[in-house]
């Protein structure tokens, strides 16, 4: 038996032990945790990405390697020693700084060509000190990167364990095979850059052209009559029949022709630009044979100063507005020219919202239903009020915040702490299945909200069934019937959730704990332990009953010895028999002895052993039972046959025990009487 | 041994067993009680979230509310038109898949893209190594607000999203394990790629993440996988927890979870109560029918 139970619990306690796995199974998800997760920083790694870098620079692409290199920068190095993430943050910085050197230097020499092929000399010559600059600057960076890339191998190559070994060294041959490319650009702009050099030599030949440019008025309001005019010339020489382009805030607005004295003249709308001034600029770009004897040339700067009336926009909305719910907008429209009638059209996060225009002074109102879909939280209204070109009137646009909120409605349920199920049971007369005990769980609460709410519905829940309400006041109060199926007694969570159908309102729930106590089942269990009580109640006073027996009293010692006291052996006499005589007035004895003493002969003990435990008990009946012990022991161990005076000692001995055995058993009785009487006398007086 | 002492311990070892499947936790990946490191407790109670155990139970208006996804076990037909009618009719959508069936959904709603199943490794920009790799680079919209870099877990990637969807790549140096060794083979598709989308359907929205990982307890921290979550998701929060892989530990739970509902009924209440009686008053209707014998 122990060794089963031992069994059991080892297979009880080795899955425990295992913590769950043999239980559960493995299971099949492919991912790891994270804080076991081998760490691996190969420190190839960096270096092959170097090389990816490098090589997108030495093909061109300069904006791909400046991405490559931004995401690089935001690698963690945390697991290599301090000097080397220096030398990588560096090695970084000079990258990107060629990378950067490189992308200004292309696009440079491009200005450059595209300048020489216009003829415009000083900004062609400008731009090509600028590239030489650039390339000179370049150069030494590639220098400066090819020793740190030098330098970054010899501290990253000791951090490669022999594994990696090869991967560092391909990572090494592809850095420095990409590095011989950069040299190889490097010296091709180099060649380029000569031969812009020697362009720009060779067009210092021809002949250097002036533009003039007048501009009348100076101030002007928009859409009016502006005049312009000026001349070109080469060395003095007007040139006539030359196609002139007129610039308004580096815009190309027109292109005019000079005439034969090589001057020009025209007039022309001021456009309906709302700024403070337009910068206005002519150019002369050789054009055919031209190309080939004159340099370009641009005019000096001229500003117009431009007139017209500025606008103001005053708006004023809520901070928080609701989706469903109506917003009144107010605004206005200020304006030293024209008020009236200018059209505002409103924008939410981008996209048309409503469009209005203004009243006699100004002023618009407009009522505002965001839909019901909108998303919560910060959106964009932008208002926008369109020029008015005929009173020169500028537009305006003005950023409003708008802050679209739902409401939680507030709910508050009452119910009881403690509930005893079955709470009450409906009788309406219809037949019930048997069992059928419902319990019905009344709750009152209310709901408030600042804004309307109106047929929310009110869903309780509790033990997995629900009731449902649609709630018209601010006051409820509802029943939920629930099974009979609750546990004897414990805490379930009832939950109110209020489901608005207002879109300006989130649902809203509410949770309290009762504490119920199923009656019937408490009854039940109850009865049944109580029944279950009685019953070993009424075992043990059985027994106790039985033990009640043994206290001795005058009658029952007169009466044989029951076989449930005490069963001793029943010895049948016959003529002449001592022996038989003596045991059977030695069991006399015993059951007198034990019957005084409470002290009883166990079947496996041995005469000797009865008479030591029970001769301290015997006070004058020690010597008795001690000389009938002898007699009994003789009688059962001896070889010698017992004579008649043995066998009569031994009959007078159980006589006067008996006897005497009764005598003392009375009185003992007696006295216990008389001082159970003066117990009671005390307590009366 | 007599066949009382063995049934009585074969009672005895059945409650204890029932008494240890039912007190031990889970250790189901996702699971909304399990609070080892691949479990969804922590995301639940942080925020608030009401785990499903069946897409019907998905009783609440989808207005102002986003369901989660992790449809690691296929989708019924009446499943998916639930998910549909939930996005259709408002609701926000979010599918955290890697190598699970989320490109039937992604059918079944008519939209191009669809999760690629190869594992997603970044050698240079990842936590530990390449298998949890960083996502560096992103589209500035609210859902991406304040967020350097997410952390994924063995993740995936998404193909075929249109670029104006996409609010997620991975890095440059990112690749996809295409024959599953571990490392970057010649002709492997190299990165960015995109990992993270977002549609609008109907009057819902869906969003597409290739990594369900990053709400399990051990990644919610890490990187900024909090703060992004809490970016997508808005008003209520459920968790779909139908459709998650389920392990023996979780069947017996549940089996248990069957008995005891039957036993906190009438009739199962009152039939235990019986045994208990039968089994405390059994050894005194032995003796008296003893004792009768005598």
């Amino acid at each position: 038996m122990k060794k089963l139970t031992l069994i059991l619990l080892i297979l009880i306690l080795i899955p425990a032990a295992l913590g769950g796995g043999i239980v559960s199974g493995i299971t099949w998800v492919p991912h790891e945790n994270p804080s076991t997760a081998e760490s691996r920083s190969n420190p190839a790694i960096p270096l092959i990405h170097y090389g990816e870098i490098f090589d997108q620079l030495a093909s061109g692409n300069y904006p791909e390697a400046t991405a490559l290199l931004q995401q690089l920068k935001r690698m963690e190095y945390a697991h290599l020693p301090e000097e080397i993430i220096f030398t990588m943050g560096r090695y970084n910085d000079l990258t990107a700084d060629l990378a950067g050197k490189l992308d200004d230097l292309d696009s440079t020499l491009d200005i450059c060509e595209q300048l020489l092929s216009q003829n415009k000399l000083d900004e062609a010559s400008t731009k090509l000190d600028e590239a030489k600059r650039l390339v000179d600057e370049a150069t030494k960076l590639i220098e400066t990167i090819s020793k740190a890339t030098e330098e970054l191998i010899f501290q990253i190559t000791p951090f490669a364990s022999p594994q990696e070994a090869t991967a560092v060294s391909e990572a090494e041959a592809r850095l420095r095979k990409a590095m011989e490319k950069l040299a190889e650009l490097e010296a091709w702009y180099k060649d380029k850059l000569e031969n812009l050099d020697v362009a720009t030599e060779e067009k210092k030949s021809l002949l250097t052209t002036t533009l003039t440019l007048n501009v009348n008025p100076s101030k002007v309001w928009v859409g009016n009559q502006v005049a312009i005019s000026g001349e070109l010339k080469a060395t003095d020489i007007p040139l006539p029949a030359r196609d002139i382009s007129i610039f308004l805030d580096g815009k190309h607005f027109a292109t005019i022709t000079t005439v034969e004295n090589g001057s020009y003249e025209a007039s022309f709308t001021l456009p309906y630009w709302y700024i403070s001034e337009v910068v206005a600029q002519n150019f002369y770009l050789p054009q055919g044979n031209d190309k080939s004897a004159y340099l370009a040339s641009s005019s000096e700067i001229k500003r117009i100063t431009t007139l017209f009336h500025s606008t103001g926009l005053s708006i004023e909305i809520p901070e928080e507005v609701y989706p469903g719910l109506p917003v009144e907008i107010n605004g206005k429209v200020s304006s030293r020219g024209n008020v009236a009638g200018r059209s505002i059209k409103a924008l939410l996060d981008g996209q048309p919202l409503f469009e209005i225009a203004t009243d006699d002074h100004g002023l618009f109102k407009h009522l505002l239903m965001l839909s019901k879909g909108i998303q919560t939280g910060g959106h964009n209204l932008k208002f926008i009020v369109e020029s008015d070109d005929e009173a020169h009137s500028a537009g305006a646009s003005m950023n409003k915040g708008l802050n679209v909120v739902k409401v939680i409605p507030q709910m508050n349920i009452h119910v009881p702490g403690v509930i005893f199920l079955p709470r009450s049971a409906k009788f309406t007369g219809e037949l019930y299945p048997p069992f059928s005990l419902q319990s019905v769980i009344n709750l009152t609460g209310e709901m408030h909200s600042p804004l309307a709410l109106k047929e929310a519905i009110l869903t309780l829940e509790m033990a997995g069934v629900s009731t449902m309400a649609v709630i018209d006041g601010e006051e409820f109060e509802l029943g939920l019937n629930v099974p009979f199926k609750f546990n004897i007694v414990g805490y379930e969570d009832m939950e109110a959730s209020l489901a608005p159908v207002e879109p300006w309102h989130l649902p809203a729930t509410c949770k309290v704990k009762i504490f119920v106590i199923n009656l019937v089942y408490l009854v039940i269990i109850l009865a049944a332990f109580i029944l279950a009580g009685v019953v070993l109640l009424t075992r043990r006073r059985g027994i106790l009953r039985k033990e009640d027996a043994l206290y001795i009293s005058p009658e029952k010692l007169q009466t044989p010895v029951s076989a449930t006291e005490f069963r001793l052996p029943e010895i049948k006499l016959v003529t002449g028999d001592n022996q038989g005589i003596i045991l059977k007035a030695y069991y006399m004895a015993v059951v007198v002895v034990q019957r005084l003493v409470r002290v009883f002969l166990k079947p496996q003990a041995t005469l000797r052993e009865f008479s030591s435990q029970v001769m301290p008990l015997l006070d004058r009946f020690a010597g008795l039972f001690a000389n009938l012990t002898n007699l009994a022991e003789k009688a059962l161990y001896s070889r010698h046959s017992l004579g008649d005076d043995e066998a009569s000692q031994a009959q007078n001995i159980a006589s006067q025990m008996k006897e005497q055995g009764v005598e003392k058993t009375g009185t003992e009785n007696k006295n216990a009487g008389m001082l159970n009487t003066k117990k009671q006398t005390r307590k009366h007086e | 041994m007599t066949i009382r002492k063995l049934s009585v311990m074969i009672t005895f070892v059945a409650v204890m067993l029932a008494v240890l499947v039912w007190c031990y936790p889970t250790n189901s990946d996702f699971k909304s009680e399990n609070p080892s490191w691949n479990g969804a407790r922590d995301f639940l109670d942080d925020f608030r979230v009401s785990p499903l155990s069946s897409l019907n139970a998905l009783s609440v208006a989808p207005q102002e509310s986003t369901l989660l996804v992790i449809p690691y076990m296929e989708f019924t037909t009446s499943d998916l038109k639930i998910l549909e009618n939930y996005v259709n009719s408002g609701g926000k959508l979010v599918v955290m898949d890697d190598y699970g069936f989320g490109n039937d959904i992604l059918e079944h709603l008519k939209i191009e893209t669809r999760f690629t199943g190869n594992q997603l490794m970044d050698t240079l920009f990842n936590y530990e190594n390449e298998n949890f790799p960083k996502i560096v680079n992103f589209v500035t919209e609210p859902a991406t607000s304040e967020i350097e870099n997410l952390v994924f877990n063995h993740a995936t990637s998404l193909e075929n999203a249109p670029h104006d969807n996409i609010i997620a790549w991975s890095s440059y140096f990112s690749f996809l394990d295409e024959n599953q060794n571990g490392e970057y083979d010649e002709g492997e598709p190299e990165g960015p790629f995109p990992v993270i989308a977002n549609f609008q359907i109907g009057k819902g929205e869906l969003v597409l993440i290739s990594d369900p990982s990053i709400l399990i307890n051990s990644m919610l921290e890490m990187g900024d996988n909090r703060r992004f979550l809490e970016n997508i998701v808005q008003g209520q929060i459920f968790l779909d927890q139908s459709h998650l892989p389920e392990v023996p530990l979780d069947e017996a739970k549940g089996k248990l979870r069957i008995a005891r509902n039957v036993l906190a009924t009438v009739w199962g209440t009152l039939a235990l109560i019986l045994l208990v009686l039968i089994l405390t008053l059994k050894p005194i209707w032995n003796m008296r029918k003893l004792k009768q014998r005598e």
